[in-house]
């Protein structure tokens, strides 16, 4: 079976480089988690400031309580940050609705790279013909390129939709994700806020015997 | 060398699960749009009614009146309070004592007193006078 493969010099090179692309991309994945993960930390910390007057005044006493007033609480915020990128996303709906309903034209794509889609600002290639299968194997060819960057007027809707979405989507996302971190901050203090703990009591010096 | 492991692993980790991450947030996008629409008719509704869409909640009302009391009737606070009103009185009296102290020094001389004190000994004098000549006023 190991006669089968024969590896050239070239092979062998072109594996460790492959194996080293993937090592790095495996960390920067890492890297990209951890920061992930400290942004939704500090996302968190809202919650704490959320439940913090409740339970130091006594106004709520039980896990079931605090939980339901953390999650209308959290439902609040949520609102509070996510109108804006909401607002962005409806008016760019909006407008692309009037703008069919008005032209009569329901086949408007935005994709579209010749004259009414955002792609008119890029080079767009025919990814088809990246490689082709010949009689020896495949061959790899640059693919051809289908359109240049150019400014279109039929495309004016594409231009601000597009870019409209992609900021108020990720901008909603990133609330959806402060939310699901508050989420669960609310979810472990409503678990650990009435729970007593052993960590510093201290046992007096000279205990009361019993009688 | 082990933290480069660590973060090579989780990365692996993280890009193993990345659908299933996807697919939690996708849900909780779709729940979240939800609770927006929600959060949204029922601010406008309350507004029409004369509230404040979103203001407190009654359990924050009622933990804000409970902390604002109680800061008002802590020991220290009192304490502080009756330290603070014992300092302002003495400096009160302390600022009146001062007061009349440099009124007395800074009166001014008044003839009319001098003159009549003049006139009582030059009339002692002349009484002596008088005396002397064995008539007496």
């Amino acid at each position: 079976m190991v006669s089968l493969i024969k590896l050239t010099e070239n092979d062998k090179r072109l594996i460790i480089v492959i194996l080293l692309v993937v090592i790095l991309l495996f960390v920067i994945a890492g890297y990209v988690g951890l920061l992930v993960k400290k942004i939704m930390k500090s996302q968190a910390a809202k919650a704490d400031d959320m439940l913090h007057d409740v339970v130091e005044a006594g106004v709520i006493t039980s896990e079931k309580k605090l939980l339901l007033f953390g999650i209308r609480k959290n439902w609040r915020e949520f609102f509070r940050r996510a109108w804006i990128p909401f607002l962005i996303m409806l008016f760019a709906s909006t407008l692309l609705l009037f703008y069919c309903i008005f032209s009569k034209n329901w086949s408007y794509n935005i994709w579209d790279s010749q004259k009414e889609g955002f792609n008119t600002l890029f080079f767009v290639h025919d990814w088809s013909s990246f490689y082709t299968s010949t009689s020896e194997g495949f061959a790899i060819t640059w693919p051809k390129l289908i359109s240049s960057p150019h400014l279109s007027g039929e495309a004016w809707v594409s231009y601000i939709f597009v870019p409209s979405m992609i900021v108020g989507g990720s901008w909603f996302m990133f609330q959806v994700q402060g939310y699901i971190a508050r989420a669960f901050r609310i979810y472990k203090l409503s678990r650990t806020a009435f729970r007593k703990t052993m960590e510093n009591v201290t046992p007096p010096s000279s205990p009361i015997k019993p009688e | 060398m082990l933290g480069f492991i660590k973060i090579f692993l989780q990365g692996l980790l993280y890009v193993v699960t990345l659908p299933l991450i996807l697919l939690v947030l996708a849900g909780y996008a779709v729940y979240c749009v939800f609770v927006f629409i929600y959060i949204a008719i029922r601010s406008v509704i309350v507004f029409f009614m004369g509230g404040t869409p979103l203001g407190d909640l009654p359990e924050d009302v009622e933990a804000k009146r409970i902390l604002m009391q109680r800061a008002t009737t802590t020991p220290e606070n009192s304490t502080q309070a009756l330290a603070d009103a014992i300092t302002q009185s003495q400096m009160q009296i302390i600022q009146t004592i001062y007061a009349q102290q440099n009124q007395q020094q800074n009166e001014p001389v008044q003839p009319q007193d001098n003159f009549v004190t003049e006139n009582s000994q030059d009339s002692e004098e002349n009484k002596i006078e008088d005396m002397d000549d064995g008539v007496s006023y």
